[in-house]
């Protein structure tokens, strides 16, 4: 039997026609020419801990040229990124040695001189707000996929933030109400406690608690009579990585917390810094930890 | 011998003179050589990368009055390493000259700006400014901190000086020992008004004023440089002139009082010149240190306690050290960059150690 | 001819001590006036009043007929020098400098060959000349002393070119000095004397006083107790009244201890130069510059 082989024949059929054919491969060359470029062309500093993590976690690292001080997740990017400082204290030369087109850092980020340097040199500079809650961790990670070019990944990034943070909810309904203080850092025997408008108060309150410190505004020195009227049943303490915190009994042996309900129950808990408050894409998790971490010491009670 | 009889000479102390010239002379070519290398080097070494016929191109055009500011290289260079170079100058040649007056003043060659108070004073405003100003200026004035700043700590450095000069003064006459005691009495009443605020402040305060207490010549632009400028150049102007009477001031206050000298205008001139010298050095830069002990005290060593020499030559050491501080601030930890008073200390508190210990009066 | 310096019933009184009290004193051009005493008798505070440094509390003191508080400060210090007791100046300065620094007040308008002729007579007044670049902070007590002289020569010269009728004060000028180098300074002062220049001096050695004095001022408390010539002046009633000393006026000891008066020293001037090659034993200043 003969096979009616499709020839060329003359006439309309259903392939695309040469002359669209054409503009359809323009079109796609230029497609991928465009998200090349502008993916290669940027060259990232980020200045804040937190925006690093989210750069990381939307796979913009390659991107990222600089970071600061405070850039301490992943574990290996002060190893293998320069370091422009701290970001209070930033050397203009320096940020425009890195050649960078975009510069990204949170409130604070100075000298102002510097950053007008660094427009003036052309570089775009955002400072994105501190995030406290879901919502604004996720329109944070939105807004740096925008600016980076990687809105697909930043969408799904934050959708998952989002979701996430809402398991967070049933977390905050079951849990006991429990008076908690957060002790940023102690000096001497003066503690820096976390009061309200801050990314500890919020922590707090997400994991159903009482910030004692309510009455402060921002990260402040709490007084020793402050701290005992205050009577929190739980302490909470922020660390350093590669820096141990102190033993509970040490803690508890200041005059300060000596008195207080925590110090009956050595309720003691200690956990990093940028995981805790750095309102990352890992807080929800950093949350969860420290609920547990709570449970655990109602647990050891009983 | 008669009182207006033949006083030429002989060939010895004419020998001695051009001895010294000599000595002056090439201690002068000598620093003014390292002068043009610390500067040409300064202005071509950062953490960016400008190749030197690059440099030499943008100096040219901006000579020639064009310069390109769109151009990362050009901009580096004219607006950030280059009013960096100059406020460097002004400043490292204030603090020496002020410390080599101090010396002057008190006989001590121990003695820096400090004693005078406005250190301490300049600190202490800073301090407020840091940590009260924020509360203040309220949430959105986060720059006019930045801003207000080096007045306060200007204005704080001159008003603790005038304070000083007032207990130390009593008829007209300055006592400098009381002046020196009175001056430790308010570094520790300015210590204590510190660490008040110190206790008082939150974490990004206490680490602003860790920074301003360490120094930086980060914040050198044009503008900072046209208010500084006409300050500075105008106190190191008046400097030469306080030289001979400085001079005498050594031998002793009777001395100089016997001499004909009128000793109060010496000190209250060289007090000024002093406070409002180092007052805006530090407003600018914070608080740097060495600088006024080590390179009179170096200087010393070559031409001697003649403040003729020792001022002017002074005042190049310390904008040579300044600026090869700075330079060596910017390219260590590149990108980033080392707050200024720690090189300066880092270099200058060994050295001065080791000076100290050999002994050496002279190297003549 | 109005005297030279006139003070009248001078007082320093500090706190409720009466350091001076009412001191009255004329000194005259040419004269060489030893003020004596015990320690702690005001003459320092006397004399330091006489040159301008220090405001009497009570009485008057003029020069040339005009109170000194009228003097300006240049002028003054062209009229007299004061050789105070020693300081060390804690900085390296060559001794040629130290005395150069001297003349920063009145020598501004003097040429560059004057002031180094003033220097360098100084110098060899002074028996100075080859130390001239040493480092004072490393000369002995002695040898400061008599840069500190050479220091007032220096300005008494180059004062002399614009007054006339000058004026050396010297505070203890022999203290630390070998009993040679006093001779040699005194004998120094003496010659300025001599020009016409009147000398004011602080002296504890009652010998050398004696020896060198037109005029003996000897204070006790505070207070005048004689004025006058030295052989009038010096008596067994006054060295126990007020120097407390119980010895007898031109006695001779044993035979076996050997006394050396200043009394007897005879100044020998060398011709032209007031270098005394003989007493120091000194070489040719000119050639023996080293340092």
């Amino acid at each position: 039997m003969a096979m009616d082989f499709p020839t060329h024949r003359a006439g309309p059929d259903r392939r695309l026609r040469p002359r669209a054919h054409r503009f359809v491969s323009i079109g796609f060359g230029l497609a991928l020419v465009w998200s090349t470029l502008s993916v290669a062309a940027e060259r990232i500093v980020s200045a804040s801990g937190p925006i690093t993590e989210i750069l990381w976690a939307i796979g913009a690292s390659d991107d990222v040229v600089a970071v600061d001080t405070s850039s301490l997740f992943p574990d290996e990017i002060l190893k293998t990124k320069p370091n422009v400082g701290y970001m209070r204290a930033l050397s203009a030369e320096g940020v425009i040695s890195t050649r960078p087109t975009l510069f990204l850092s949170a409130e604070g980020a100075g000298p102002p001189d510097v950053l007008k340097l660094l427009r003036e040199a052309g570089v775009q500079v955002e400072i994105l707000p501190d995030a406290f809650s879901g919502e604004a961790l996720a329109a944070k990670i939105r807004r740096i996929g925008s600016l980076t070019g990687r809105e697909t990944r930043a969408e799904t990034l934050a959708a998952d933030v989002e979701r996430r943070f809402a398991e967070l909810a049933t977390l905050k309904e079951q849990a006991k109400p429990r008076r908690i203080l957060f002790v940023l850092m102690l000096q001497a025997s003066r503690a820096m406690v976390g009061g309200r408008n801050t990314a500890a108060d919020a922590v707090i309150r997400m994991v159903g608690g009482v910030n004692v410190a309510e009455a402060i505004d921002g990260y402040k020195p709490m007084t020793e009579e402050a701290i005992t009227a205050a009577a929190p049943d739980v302490v909470l303490m922020m660390v350093r990585p590669g820096v141990p915190a102190p033993p509970a009994e040490e803690l508890f042996a200041l005059p300060a917390f000596a008195r207080t309900p925590a110090a009956g129950k050595k309720a003691l808990v200690a956990m990093d810094g940028l995981y805790l408050v750095g309102f990352g894409p890992r807080e929800p998790e950093a949350v969860r930890d420290l609920a547990t971490a709570l449970d655990r010491l109602d647990g050891d009670r009983r | 011998m008669s009182i207006a009889g033949d006083l030429s000479p002989p060939a010895s102390l004419e020998e001695l003179v051009r001895r010294r010239t000599v000595l002056v002379g090439s201690t002068v070519a000598v620093v003014a050589a390292i002068f043009a290398l610390v500067a040409v080097v300064s202005l071509g070494t950062g953490a960016l990368a400008i190749p030197a016929d690059r440099v030499v191109a943008i100096l040219a055009d901006f000579a020639a009055g064009g310069a390109d500011t769109n151009d990362r290289d050009t901009l580096v260079l004219l607006s950030i390493r280059l009013p960096r170079l100059l406020t460097g100058m002004l400043i490292g040649a204030t603090l020496a000259v002020g410390g080599a007056l101090m010396q002057g003043l008190f006989r001590n060659p121990l003695a820096d700006p400090g004693l005078v108070g406005v250190s301490s004073g300049a600190l202490l405003a800073a301090a407020l400014t840091i940590v009260v100003g924020d509360a203040l200026l309220a949430r959105h004035a986060v720059a006019a901190g930045f801003v207000a700043l080096p007045p306060a700590a200007f204005v704080g450095g001159l008003v603790t000086t005038l304070l000083l000069y007032t207990v130390a003064t009593r008829r007209g006459q300055t006592s400098i020992a009381t002046m020196l005691l009175a001056g430790i009495a308010v570094q520790a009443v300015a210590g204590a008004g510190i660490g008040v605020l110190q206790y008082l402040s939150d974490d990004r305060q206490l680490r602003d004023l860790t920074f301003w207490t360490m120094g930086s010549l980060g914040g050198a632009t044009w503008s900072k440089l046209a208010i500084v400028a006409p300050v500075l150049l105008a106190c190191l102007a008046v400097v030469p002139f306080l030289a001979r009477g400085l001079n005498a001031l050594l031998l002793g206050e009777a001395e100089a009082l016997f001499m004909g000298l009128s000793v109060q205008r010496i000190k209250f001139a060289t007090i000024a010149v002093v406070a409002l010298g180092i007052g805006t050095a530090v407003s600018v830069g914070g608080l740097i240190g060495f600088v006024g002990i080590v390179v009179p005290h170096v200087l010393r060593l070559f031409v001697g306690s003649d403040h003729r020499a020792l001022l002017p030559l002074s005042a190049a050491g310390g904008a040579v050290l300044l600026v090869g501080a700075d330079t060596l601030a910017r390219t260590v930890v590149a990108p980033a960059e080392l707050p200024i008073g720690i090189v300066t200390a880092v270099i200058g508190a060994p050295f001065f150690l080791w000076l100290v210990a050999s002994g050496k009066r002279s190297l003549t | 001819m109005t005297a030279l310096i006139e003070a009248c019933e001078v007082s320093r009184v500090v706190g409720r001590r009466a350091l001076v009290d009412r001191v009255s004193l004329t000194v005259e051009p040419g004269e060489t006036v030893i003020l004596l005493g015990p320690n702690g008798a005001g003459k320092t505070t006397f004399l330091r009043m006489l040159a301008g440094e220090l405001v009497p509390s009570a009485g008057t003191i003029a020069w040339e007929d005009a109170p000194i508080a009228r003097w300006k400060p240049r002028s003054l210090a062209a009229k007299r020098a004061v050789m105070s007791q020693s300081h060390p100046p804690t900085f390296p300065f060559s001794v040629f400098e130290v005395i150069s620094i001297g003349l920063e007040g009145i020598g501004r308008g003097c040429d560059r060959r004057r002031r180094l002729g003033a220097i360098e007579e100084a110098l060899a007044a002074a028996d100075l000349a080859a130390l001239a670049g040493a480092d004072y902070g490393t000369l002995s007590g002695g040898e400061r002393q008599r840069v500190q002289f050479a220091r007032a020569l220096a300005q008494l010269r180059i004062g002399g070119l614009s007054e006339s009728r000058q004026v050396l004060f010297l505070d203890e000028p022999v203290a630390s000095l070998d009993l040679c180098h006093q001779l040699v300074l005194m004998d120094r002062a003496a010659d300025l004397a001599a020009e016409g220049i009147a000398v004011v001096a602080v002296l504890h050695d009652l010998n050398l006083a004696v020896r060198y004095a037109d005029r003996l001022v000897v204070l006790a408390e505070g207070r005048v107790r004689a004025i006058g010539r030295p052989a009038t002046v010096v008596g067994p009633q006054l060295l126990r009244d007020v120097f407390g000393i119980d010895l007898p006026i031109g006695g001779a000891p044993p035979a076996d201890m050997p006394f050396v008066l200043p009394q007897l020293h005879r100044p020998r001037r060398a011709a032209g130069s007031a270098m005394d090659e003989s007493f120091s034993g000194r070489t040719d200043p000119v050639a023996a510059i080293g340092r």
